[in-house]
This record gives structure tokens, C-alpha cells and sequence, in this order.
């Protein structure tokens, strides 16, 4: 009777089951977090606990031929038929088992009988397609750490991402005409089989404002878009392109989004009081990214100088001691190590910096969220307690100078009459330190009965003996450009993992070699035997074999023209990122790229002189309602302007913008913000300016490589108040070319075309055109009577010296003055960069 | 739109349809020609008289308003909450969860490893209930009788920047809507001149950054306005809040203009969500001019109020913080940082709970007096707790290492009973025992004091309802008034 009824049964989940093989429900690959949070919370730990036994690989006998430990398991069932039917709990062997309904099938045994909430939890289970992260357990549930119980481990090995890069063919398309690269074979074919289709070329002003601020964080200039506009040539959208990628706006702008991700700060965050609290060689990191933007550096020198400069250094000099060489050209890459090094000090906590060091480098090449393994194998990723270590020796193994004099200068140093007073100064600098060296010397003689007022006076000694050397190398016109290196101790050795992260609970030794998931051949990886092994894992990383860096970078360029990534998550590529839109695309590029010499610049042009990348839109409101956020890219997407394209376009707008490139930071309430270009701007990692943190600058303690989009009334407000943008507008208004047109659709031409990159309508000529009228008309009384200022509250302010310094600006932005009542024509330009266009684009 | 509710709000039953959020672009003209462009038409007139109440009337045309107040799935006995966040993880064991088996134990070392370090400080029984409170909390304990005690919070991972991110938004990993965003979301606010929800730093971000405030992917009208309360003046604290070049009502002739050409510009369908809101990011910063001048400015209070919050700056950001609420902001943030005492203790916690015990206990009378203490949830805690053993660092001036399984969070106001505790951590407070409370458990009672049903609050995106608490979180029902 049983059997039968169980037959009869198994017929039928077959069916239901082929009608689930086609669309599995919950492919482990996207679980959603809340499935996997109930799975690993409410599903696994019963069946860990109550079945595993006789149901599992691991266990002491598999009975009735079921096992429990893999999904794929669960579907394919026992003697007695797949164990439950995804979302179907009433025709679920498990659940009929654990209901204890059937006295012919009761599980667990021996009256054993599971709460009834535990069964509901099972019924609800099933009921959401019983979805299941465990996919290639029990092999990997083998945790090599030991640091976690087995059973939280269960990477995901099966990741799309974690497999070998594909070279896809470009597909066939039913409108090949429209292609322009293979990337529009690509987008067309998802098009076409969604039976959508692209929009039309976009019209070329639209174009040139779009790709200008793409490539360049700037706006088109006029000439540049009149020369555009009259270029007939078939290649003259090419030649736009090319000419951005040669400008040298475009690495400024580029190494933007990558200091972004370095977490670039040029302060120390929480660091030791004996020290200043700036990075003075933080400037020179900077510098060294716009440079290898603009001179094109293939990916992988990028990527091994970044990391590993001071190996290639001394291996091309073969010298041991840096500061003292002479030999140019090289040593000028030791400063890409500020990649590693330009993070939060965490008071000095060495695994927490070691911790910073392994978290920006995973992410930002890797796209891997390995600090999580930390204290735990990766709960959702491959990545095991034990890899994290191997990587903690590499970073153990390397240290930062201790003082300013070991930090290598950049180049050989001419002796200027600037650099002889800067060296007169260190001389001086350095009795002073002598002085304090013996005071603090005659302290300690006294031992036990040591002073504490006289030995924290000491310690405020040096802070500020510290901070006037900070302030030197910062602000003496001879002071040489420095790096802010790592160099490798002088025995390296691998340490153990450290069991749930404590630092006092030591597990086996890691040794120092790759990460399992992405070696070719995990079971012999090969040891890190050059110093620290950093040279090493940079070359693991910048592997064409490896599966990882050619993607996560082509996902950062495409977000970068088409404000998202093909995976939204542009640092993590891991099991809980969403899948590519376009996976084949994202292959085909990522293959390109490596072909194409890892040329950042030859991507670039692959994708943005695509028919996709030029499209219009059409605005087509069936499209819109099947594909709202524009997934398949049927048409261009509306953009913001970054904080720094936002500031930097007001500024070349007025004419005020300094084109030089590179150089020490200027402060936010200096005039220097008012002409430079804002990544130059000084960010004190403890109190970034409110001003950049209101328009989405992200936190620079943790890399970032998508800033958020938010929309808040401080922002309405520095557009509205501000005198840096209400004093820019004026200055437009008295520039030469302004003040010698006399009629007024003239002026208010002048001042969409410069603003906005467009000429205005007729209508916006009259509505400008009145608004100018009334405010003439108004009585001068009445114009310009404003709120009186608010008064002042009780000073609150940190000490400027010492441990506590900070560096908050205080100062008007850009330190823009109030210089007297506005006219009409200084209002409507003021008014027109509050337009939603003036920071928004297509 | 007769009804003043908000179509999409909870009470209403909840759109899940993503365009009731992303609209369309003929709707969003509609909105521009009819609703909040009406509206603002409207105010170039008297730019406050379309909003002169706490309630917007319906004749005021709600569409559009996301921040409109709308009623929660029940009445909550709080209408509002101030979040003080005690950020670097203070020791529960010296705060608010005596353990006198460990004082016992001092200086010996522990089957379980590590030296055990009784409190340095004393607990005293106080109030009525006879609340044992530390005597670094000695002002806020005389409130004693107001305050509900959860001694067994535990959390998930002992790292700051996580748990702290986590503590607001109940996401680890995955960028979610914090807790504030929520209740704005849910809520609306009373108080449509300032944000429905401030957080008050002191100088930097916190750690975590935005993402403690952040609307994620929720509307941006309920992300968290950021204000830094150590500025020197009411114009630092929020920037550019004042013009000093247009009167008032040219500058509000300038924005209509503005409004104008924006509203002749717009053409693109799938953004018009976030234009929409940029509009409404000009109505709010516009009113806050006036609003945010006077609600930021303390010199507005008597000195004897002032001297009663102390003159510090964590005395002004709770001052600042009850100004807020009184002229109905929905959900203030206080940063109070600086509680992961590795070393040294004795000093450090001493003066880090000094410099807000006494401006908490005059926040707690103040709202007493004013009658706002029923309708506000005042809540104090930090990110996880500590444990009870040395920490390896400070051998000669110890401090306690990090510890997710237990920690202590403090309750006071509208909503919660006074004098009361609940839960318990081991006897050496090294793990939460006794009705473990964990941060959804928490964030599930925080909801339920304002009115809602937590599992009931959600909001779909990618296909998914989603809800602060994910798929956990119980409410603590006895701390309940």
C-alpha cells in the first residue's frame, strides 16, 4: 500500500519536476540573501543536527538511499523518490516525513518528532522552491581553516565569475547595419530576442556634451563643438574621441574613480600620536594615477606597480637602500604604492591595516570580498579562513618607512636655493628631535618613579615637533616629492591563521601563496618565496589566466558610459552579486582587453564608438514598462555630474579653470579650489569637506568604485547660497565676450551656450528675457535687502595641533567673497546652473 | 487624491509596484503642470502658506509629497525618536550590566582563557525599581524609573565598521535602507520645512559613513540629512542656509523661473523619480532657510537650559536634538563616538560616559517638563558589547576586546516602561543567556513603539519585499508600556 501510494507519487513529482528542470526556482547562484539567511538559519541547522547522520556523505550510513547534504541530492531523492518537490510542501516526501502524519513514514525516527515550527519552517521552505546555496557540498564543506564549523562554509565554486574568461563570438544580428563594433552585435541580439529595438543616434550636441564629460569629467568648449558640429567627415565622431583620450583631462578624470577605489586620503585617520597626522607623499599617488591613465599603462604594469613598485625598483637597480639612489626614471613608479598604503592607520593596529591593505586590493582587482574571511571561512564565497592568512604573510612581510627622511624622493633632487632652505630647515628640524630624544632619555632613567606630567609633556613635544614637519614637507616650496611606500622586512616568514580573527588564538601557518579559487591548479600552488611575496601575488593577479581582473575592470569602464556595470556591484563580482545583463558581452570584452595589450584606452574606444553607446531615446513607453531601468539599454540614460565634474564645469564654464596637471592638494577654503580641478582638493579622511560628502563623496576608509546617487536639500542649498557658484556666475557675466553684447536674446544665448552646451529656444529666450526685465524693474531697496546673518554660537572648535589635529575648513569654499549686490544678468546665470541640466546629461 | 493618506502608504496597504515610485514621464508633467508645481505657484504668493500646519490639508494636493505624515499600522505611543549612537562599542559590564561573579574573579585567569577584569566602577541601585546603574551614568540614573535596560543584546560580527552599519540597517553586507529611512518612509514626517530625519555628527562622518543614514533603495527624500554640530555657527552647521545676496521672495522668483525651464527641459522617462525629487530638494532647502536657522540655533534657549545640557558638544547635539523633535522631525541620529576602549579603561570610559551622561539625563527632564517624553523614544547603545576579560593590548592600563555576544542597550519614553530589565548575560557578562535580544529583535520593538508592525513595513525592489528586519526579528514585548 505504502509502495504504491509512494510510486504513484514519484510519478507525479516527475512531472512537476521536469516542468522545474526548465526554470529552476532558486538556483544557488541567486539565492537571495534573505532565502540564504533562512536557509543557513532556519533549514540547515536541522538537518545538520537531526538528519545528517544517516543522511549525508559525511554521515555514519546513508539510509534508504537519501542523502540530505546537497540540494541536487534532496531533488534526486532515495529509494523512495525525490524528497521534496520545490514549492509544492504537499507533495514533499520530507515534509509528509517530518509531519509525522504517515505512521509508515516518520523522520526523524524513534519518536523523535521535530517542533511544530521547526516543520513550519520546513513547509515554508519548500514552499519558496526550497532554495538551497548548497551546491557543491560535501567536498567543499571540508574547511581547510578548522577556524569555522564546517557546515557555515559552503562556497559557491560554480560562479559564473570563478570560471575562465570565454572568448564569445559576436553573434549574428537581423540589423547588422546598425552595428558600429561588436559590442552592438551583442546588445542588439538581446534586443532583438526581446523584441525591443535601439533608439536613434542621438543628435551630435547631445553627443559631444556626452562624451566630453565621459571622458574628461568636463564640458564640450565651444570651439570644440563647433568644430564637431561642422566636421562632415565619416570618422568625425572618431576624431572627437581620440582627441579626449590624448587629453590629459582624461586621466585626471579617470583617476578620479580609481582614487575612489584606493580609498585615497591624504591623512592617517586614526594613527599614533608621535606621528603627523598627514600622508606628505599622498600628492604623488595622485600624480602617478593621472600619469598612467594618460600615457595608456597596460593593466598589469598598473597593477604590479601599485603593489609591488619597490621589487621592480630595486630588481632594475639592484640596490638594497632606496632613499640614497640617483637613478631616475623607475624609481618615479614608487609612487603607485600609495595604493597600498595611504589607509586608515586604526592606531597603529597592524592587523587592522594589514586587514585595509587586503581588503582595497581584493576589491579593487579582484572584485572579491575577502576581509570577510578574516575571522571565518567566507560565508559565501570560496574563500577560506586559511587564504585570507596567506594573504596577511604577504602584507606582515612588508613595512612603511617610520619617518619622513627614509620616504624615497621621486627624483634625483636639484639643489635649488628652495630646496637648500627646505634641507637647512630638516638640519634644524632634526637637532630639535635630538633635544627631545635625550629628554625623553633622562625620563626613562628614572625608571619606575618616571614623571606622567613631565612624560606627557614630552609626548606633546613631539606630536608638535611632528606636525612642523608635516607642515614643512607640505608647505615649503623645496621639499621634494616623496613616495609612500612598503618595502619587504628583511626574513620574511608566513604567519598562522588566526582562529575567529584574535589575534591570541593561532591556527596553522598560511602559507604565503595565491587564493584557492582562482589558481589553475589549487592543489599545487605555488609558494612565495621573492621577499614578501608581494611581486608575486601581483603577477597572480594580473594573469590573463586569471578569471577575475580582465572582468572586473571592463565592468568598471562600461559603468563609467552607461552608469552601471553589467554587474551592479562593480567590487564585488562574487556569489551574492547579481548576474552580468550581458554575460557574453562582458566576456567578449574582458577577452578584447587582454588581447588588445590591456589597453584601458583601446576599451574605451571599442565601447563608446558603439551605434548603443550614441543612441538617443526613443522614449517608448511599451519599452519603458518592460525594461524600466533600461537593462538591455534600448536608449542612452539620463547621467549626473560627479561631484568634481559638477564643480569643474562651473569652473571652466566662467573661464576660472587651471588646466595644469597634477601638483600638491589646495584646501577646500583656499583660492586654489576655486581654479583647480577638485580631485586636487585635500581630503583630511576624518572630516572630508562637508561640501563633497553632501554631493555623494564616499567615505574614504573603505574602497568604493559606485558612489551613490543622492538627492538632499544641502544640495538644493549650496546651489541656491553658495558664494562660489553665485560669485562664478557673476564672473561670467563680466568676461569680455559677455559685456560686449548689447542685444538681450544675444546675452541670454551666450549664456545657455555656455552653461548649458546648447543654444536656447524661443520660448527659454522670453522666459529668460523676462525674468531679466523684472528684476530690473524692481527698486534697488527691494533687489538686494537680504536676512541678516545668524549669530554666532559659543566656539567649539578642536585643537589644530597636536594628537587631536584635524583639519576642518572653516572657510568659505574656494574662499569666494560676497563682492556687492547682483544684476539681472549675474541672476539668470545663477539661475541657469540651477537647472536640472546643468547637472544632469544624456 | 481626496484621501490625505498617501496611496502607497502601509496603512493603505503598501504599492509594490515600482511605478507608483519611478513614474511615468506624462505623470510626472501632470505633477510638474498641476500638483507640486500648482503648489509652488501657489507660495510665490506666501512661500509658507501651503504648508502652515504640521498636517498638510488635503486641499494642499498630496501628490507627489512623499514626506506627508501619514498613520502606521497601529497607533505607536511614539510619534518620533532620538538614536543616540554609542559608536566603538561600550562595555556593557561597566555601564548597565553588573557582574559582581566577575569583580570576584579580578585578576584571575578564566577557564575559557583570558584574565578576567572586574568593573572599575561601582553600581548603585536607583529610583524606585531599584535599576542598578553605574556610577558613570550617576545623572542618568536618577532617571532610573524611566529607563528599560536590555542586558542580553547580541549581534553578528565584532567588527565596527559592520556592526555598526548593521545596527542601523540591519544589512551586513548588502547596501539597505537604514533604520530612520524606514521610519520616514513609513511615518512621513510632521515637519515639512525640515528633514524628516537628521543625524548629528560631531565633526567627521561616523564609520560607515552615509550608509548609517542612507535611503538606499528607497526614495531619496528618506535618506538621513547629515548636519555636523561641532561648527561654530547655525550657517556652518548646515551650510549655505542662508542667501546673501536675494531676499526671500526673489529668490523665490528665481527658483519658479527655474522651475520653468526644468520643467520645459524634462523629456526623459525612466529618471523623472529623480527630478522629481530634485524639485522637492529645492521646496524643502528653500523652507529650511528660514526653519533650520532657528530650529540649529541654541542661543534661542535660556541659559539655564543651556547650563543643563552642559556646555560641550555632546550637550548641544542632545539639545539640538530636542528642538528637532519638538518642531516635528521624525527621526534625529546622534553621533557620540569614541567607546572602543581597548586600553586604559578606567580613564576613558569614565570620561566618555561623562560627556553624555549629563546632557542625556537633562534631554530625559526636558522632554519630561515638555511633555514629549511620551511620544518620543529616546534610545542609547552602541554596536555590540565588550568582554569581561583584560584585553591583551593594555596590560598595564586595561581595556576589554571586542564581544558581539553580549552588550547592553538603554530605552526611555514613548512606548517603553520605565525601571525595568530585561534579559541577562552570563554571570561574567561574556554572553547574552537569558531572552537574547538581537539587533532585528531590537529594530522590531523600535518599529513597534512607532506604530508598526515590522514584518508589515516593506518596500519592493528587485522583486522582493524587502523590510528592516529581514526575515527575523521579535518584538520585545515586556519592556512594552
Amino acid at each position: 500500500m505504502c509502495r504504491l501510494t509512494f510510486f504513484l507519487r514519484f510519478s507525479l513529482l516527475l512531472v512537476a519536476l521536469t516542468g522545474h528542470a526548465a526554470a529552476d526556482p532558486a538556483p544557488a547562484a541567486q539565492l537571495s540573501p534573505a532565502d540564504h539567511q533562512f536557509f543557513e538559519t532556519k533549514i540547515r541547522p536541522v538537518l545538520d543536527a537531526q538528519c545528517y547522520r544517516c543522511h549525508s556523505e559525511k554521515g555514519d550510513k546513508i539510509k534508504g538511499g537519501l542523502r540530505l547534504d546537497t540540494r541536487a541530492a534532496l531533488l534526486a531523492g532515495g529509494d523512495s523518490g525525490p524528497a521534496i518537490a520545490p514549492g509544492d510542501p504537499e507533495q514533499s516526501l520530507l515534509i509528509e516525513a517530518i509531519r509525522y502524519t504517515n505512521p509508515d513514514l516518520r523522520m526523524p525516527p524513534k519518536g523523535k518528532q521535530l517542533p511544530a515550527a521547526v516543520v513550519a519552517d520546513f513547509v515554508e521552505w519548500v514552499r519558496r522552491g526550497a532554495p538551497d546555496p548548497r551546491t557543491t557540498e560535501p567536498a567543499a564543506a571540508v574547511s581547510s581553516a578548522g577556524a569555522t564549523p564546517a557546515h557555515l562554509y559552503n562556497p559557491n565554486k560554480e560562479h559564473w565569475a570563478f570560471k575562465p574568461v570565454l572568448a564569445p563570438s559576436v553573434p549574428p544580428t537581423l540589423h547588422p547595419g546598425w552595428c558600429q563594433t561588436p559590442v552592438d552585435n551583442f546588445i542588439l541580439a538581446d534586443l532583438e530576442s526581446a523584441g525591443l529595438q535601439p533608439s536613434p543616434a542621438t543628435d551630435r550636441r547631445t553627443l559631444i556634451r556626452r562624451i566630453t564629460f565621459d571622458l574628461t569629467g568636463l564640458p564640450p568648449t565651444d570651439p570644440e563643438i563647433y568644430t564637431f558640429l561642422n566636421d562632415r567627415a565619416p570618422d568625425a565622431y572618431a576624431k572627437v574621441v581620440d582627441r579626449l583620450l590624448a587629453s590629459p583631462h582624461y586621466g585626471e578624470h579617470s583617476a578620479r574613480a580609481w582614487l575612489d577605489l584606493a580609498r585615497f586620503a591624504e591623512t592617517k585617520g586614526n594613527f599614533k600620536r608621535d606621528q603627523d597626522p598627514r600622508y606628505i607623499g599622498a600628492w604623488t599617488y595622485r600624480d602617478y594615477v593621472i600619469d598612467a591613465f594618460n600615457t595608456d599603462k597596460p593593466y598589469p604594469a598598473f597593477i604590479t606597480e601599485q603593489l609591488a613598485a619597490d621589487a621592480l625598483v630595486l630588481k632594475t637597480l639592484a640596490r638594497k637602500t632606496l632613499p640614497d639612489d640617483t637613478s631616475p626614471g623607475d624609481r618615479r613608479i614608487l609612487a603607485a604604492m600609495g595604493f597600498l598604503t595611504l589607509g586608515n592607520q586604526f592606531d597603529g593596529s597592524i592587523n587592522d591595516i594589514i586587514n585595509d591593505r587586503i581588503d582595497v586590493t581584493t576589491k579593487a582587482f579582484l572584485g572579491l570580498t575577502v576581509s570577510c574571511a578574516r575571522c571565518h571561512d567566507h560565508k559565501l564565497d570560496p574563500i577560506p579562513t586559511k587564504d585570507y592568512y596567506s594573504l596577511y604573510g604577504i602584507f606582515a612581510n612588508s613595512t612603511r618607512p617610520k619617518r619622513i627622511d627614509e620616504q624615497p624622493t621621486l627624483l634625483p633632487v636639484t639643489e635649488t636655493p628652495d630646496y637648500l632652505d627646505y634641507l637647512n630647515q630638516v638640519t634644524a628640524f632634526r637637532e630639535k628631535e635630538k633635544v627631545l630624544r635625550e629628554d625623553f632619555k633622562a625620563l626613562r632613567a628614572a625608571g619606575a618613579d618616571m614623571d606622567p606630567v613631565k612624560r606627557r609633556e614630552l609626548i606633546r613635544r613631539e606630536t608638535l615637533l611632528q606636525n612642523e614637519r608635516g607642515d614643512l614637507e607640505a608647505n615649503h616650496p623645496g621639499s621634494p616629492p616623496r613616495a609612500e611606500i612598503l618595502s619587504d622586512v628583511k626574513s620574511p616568514k608566513d604567519f598562522p591563521v588566526l582562529i575567529r580573527g584574535e589575534a591570541q588564538n593561532k591556527g596553522d601557518l598560511a602559507p604565503r601563496r595565491f587564493l584557492e579559487i582562482l589558481s589553475p591548479d589549487p592543489a599545487r600552488r605555488p609558494l612565495y618565496s621573492q621577499g614578501s611575496g608581494r611581486l608575486e601575488l601581483a603577477r597572480d593577479i594580473a594573469s590573463p589566466g586569471n578569471p577575475l581582473t580582465a572582468r572586473v575592470l571592463v565592468n568598471r569602464v562600461w559603468q563609467q558610459h552607461f552608469g552601471a556595470g553589467f554587474v551592479p556591484t562593480p567590487d564585488d563580482l562574487g556569489t551574492q552579486s547579481a548576474p552580468p545583463s550581458h554575460p557574453a558581452l562582458l566576456d567578449y570584452l574582458a577577452s578584447r582587453f587582454v588581447q588588445d595589450g590591456w589597453s584601458i584606452k583601446r576599451l574605451h574606444r571599442l565601447i563608446v564608438l558603439s551605434a548603443t553607446y550614441q543612441q538617443g531615446d526613443s522614449g517608448n513607453l511599451a519599452y519603458a514598462a518592460k525594461d524600466p531601468d533600461n537593462r538591455l539599454l534600448w536608449r542612452s540614460n539620463l547621467r549626473r555630474l560627479s561631484l568634481e565634474s559638477m564643480h569643474d564645469s562651473i569652473l571652466a564654464i566662467a573661464g576660472r579653470l587651471d588646466p595644469a596637471i597634477g601638483g600638491k592638494s589646495v584646501r577646500l577654503s583656499s583660492e586654489g579650489f576655486a581654479t583647480r580641478r577638485a580631485l586636487y582638493t585635500f581630503i583630511d579622511r576624518r572630516n572630508p569637506p562637508e561640501f563633497f560628502t553632501q554631493f555623494d563623496f564616499p567615505n574614504p576608509d573603505v574602497p568604493s568604485g559606485r558612489r551613490h546617487e543622492t538627492t538632499v536639500p544641502q544640495q538644493a542649498l549650496f546651489f541656491m547660497n553658495n558664494p562660489l557658484i553665485i560669485e562664478t556666475a557673476r564672473k561670467l557675466t563680466l568676461r569680455p565676450e559677455f559685456t560686449q553684447l548689447t542685444r538681450t536674446d544675444a546675452r541670454v544665448t551666450f549664456l545657455y551656450n555656455a552653461i548649458l552646451q546648447r543654444l536656447p529656444s524661443l520660448t527659454e529666450v522670453k522666459l529668460a528675457t523676462a525674468y531679466v526685465n523684472t528684476t530690473y524693474a524692481l527698486p534697488a531697496k527691494e533687489a538686494n535687502k537680504v536676512a541678516p546673518a545668524p549669530s554666532a554660537l559659543p566656539a567649539r572648535g578642536t585643537p589644530n595641533k597636536g594628537p587631536g589635529r584635524r583639519f576642518i575648513e572653516t572657510g568659505p569654499v574656494g574662499g569666494a567673497r560676497h563682492e556687492g549686490p547682483l544684476d539681472a544678468w549675474a541672476r539668470l546665470a545663477h539661475a541657469l546652473f540651477q537647472t536640472d541640466e546643468a547637472i544632469y546629461y544624456h | 487624491m481626496s484621501d490625505h493618506h498617501h496611496p502607497n502608504h502601509p496603512c493603505c496597504g503598501i504599492s509594490t509596484n515600482p511605478e507608483d515610485y519611478f513614474l511615468t514621464r506624462r505623470q510626472f508633467l501632470s505633477r510638474a503642470g498641476m500638483g507640486l508645481g500648482a503648489l509652488s505657484l501657489a507660495s510665490v504668493i506666501d512661500p509658507f502658506s501651503a504648508f502652515a500646519g504640521p498636517a498638510a490639508t488635503p486641499a494642499s494636493g498630496t501628490s507627489g509629497n512623499l514626506l506627508l505624515p501619514h498613520a502606521p499600522h497601529f497607533p505607536g505611543k511614539a510619534k518620533c525618536i532620538i538614536h543616540i549612537f554609542a559608536q566603538g562599542a561600550p562595555s556593557h559590564v561597566d555601564t548597565w550590566d553588573p557582574k559582581p561573579a566577575l569583580s570576584a574573579l579580578d585578576g584571575k585567569t578564566l577557564p575559557g582563557g583570558g584574565v578576567a577584569m572586574g568593573s572599575p566602577f561601582k553600581f548603585t541601585a536607583m529610583g524606585r525599581s531599584g535599576l542598578e546603574v553605574s556610577e558613570v551614568f550617576a545623572k542618568t540614573g536618577a532617571h532610573a524609573d524611566d529607563l528599560a535596560v536590555i542586558r542580553s543584546m547580541w549581534t553578528d560580527i565584532p567588527a565596527h565598521d559592520v556592526a555598526t552599519v548593521f545596527m542601523n540597517t540591519g544589512s551586513l553586507r548588502i547596501a539597505k535602507p537604514s533604520l530612520g529611512s524606514w521610519i520616514v518612509y513609513g511615518l512621513g514626517t510632521e515637519n515639512q520645512n525640515l528633514p524628516g530625519f537628521i543625524s548629528l555628527r560631531n565633526g567627521g562622518l561616523p564609520l560607515g559613513g552615509a550608509a548609517n543614514y542612507q535611503a538606499a533603495f528607497l526614495p531619496g527624500v528618506y535618506q538621513g540629512s547629515s548636519v555636523n554640530t561641532q561648527a561654530s555657527t547655525v550657517e556652518q552647521m548646515v551650510q549655505n542656509i542662508r542667501n546673501a545676496y536675494l531676499p526671500a521672495a526673489e529668490q523665490r522668483r528665481q527658483l519658479e523661473f527655474v522651475k520653468q525651464l526644468n520643467t520645459l527641459h524634462a523629456h526623459n522617462i525612466q529618471k523623472e523619480a529623480a527630478l522629481e525629487t530634485r524639485l522637492q530638494s529645492y521646496e524643502t532647502a528653500f523652507r529650511m532657510q528660514t526653519e533650520a536657522t532657528d530650529a540649529f540655533d541654541i542661543l534661542k534657549e535660556n541659559e539655564a537650559t543651556r547650563t543643563a545640557y552642559g556646555n560641550t558638544n555632546t550637550g548641544r547635539q542632545l539639545l539640538i536634538a530636542r528642538r528637532l523633535v519638538e518642531r516635528g522631525v521624525r527621526v534625529v541620529q546622534v553621533w557620540h563616538d569614541g567607546w572602543d576602549h581597548h586600553q586604559d579603561l578606567l580613564v576613558k570610559l569614565g570620561a566618555k560616559a561623562a560627556e553624555i551622561d549629563q546632557p542625556l539625563a537633562a534631554l530625559l527632564a526636558d522632554l519630561k517638563q515638555r511633555g514629549l517624553l511620551d511620544s518620543t523614544l529616546v534610545v542609547w547603545g552602541g554596536e555590540f558589547g565588550r568582554k569581561p576579560t583584560k584585553d591583551r593590548n593594555g596590560n598595564d592600563n586595561p581595556g576589554r576586546d571586542h564581544n558581539a555576544k553580549a552588550f547592553s542597550v538603554v530605552m526611555a519614553g514613548g512606548g517603553v516602561k520605565g525601571g525595568v530589565v530585561h534579559g541577562a548575560t552570563d554571570e561574567l557578562g561574556a554572553e547574552s543567556i537569558t531572552d537574547k535580544v538581537h539587533v532585528h529583535d531590537l529594530h522590531a520593538t523600535m518599529l513597534h513603539c512607532l506604530g508598526f508592525d515590522h514584518t508589515k513595513l516593506t518596500y519592493r525592489f528587485n522583486g522582493r519585499d524587502f523590510r528592516l528586519t529581514d526575515t527575523a526579528g521579535e518584538v520585545v514585548r515586556p519592556i512594552l508600556a
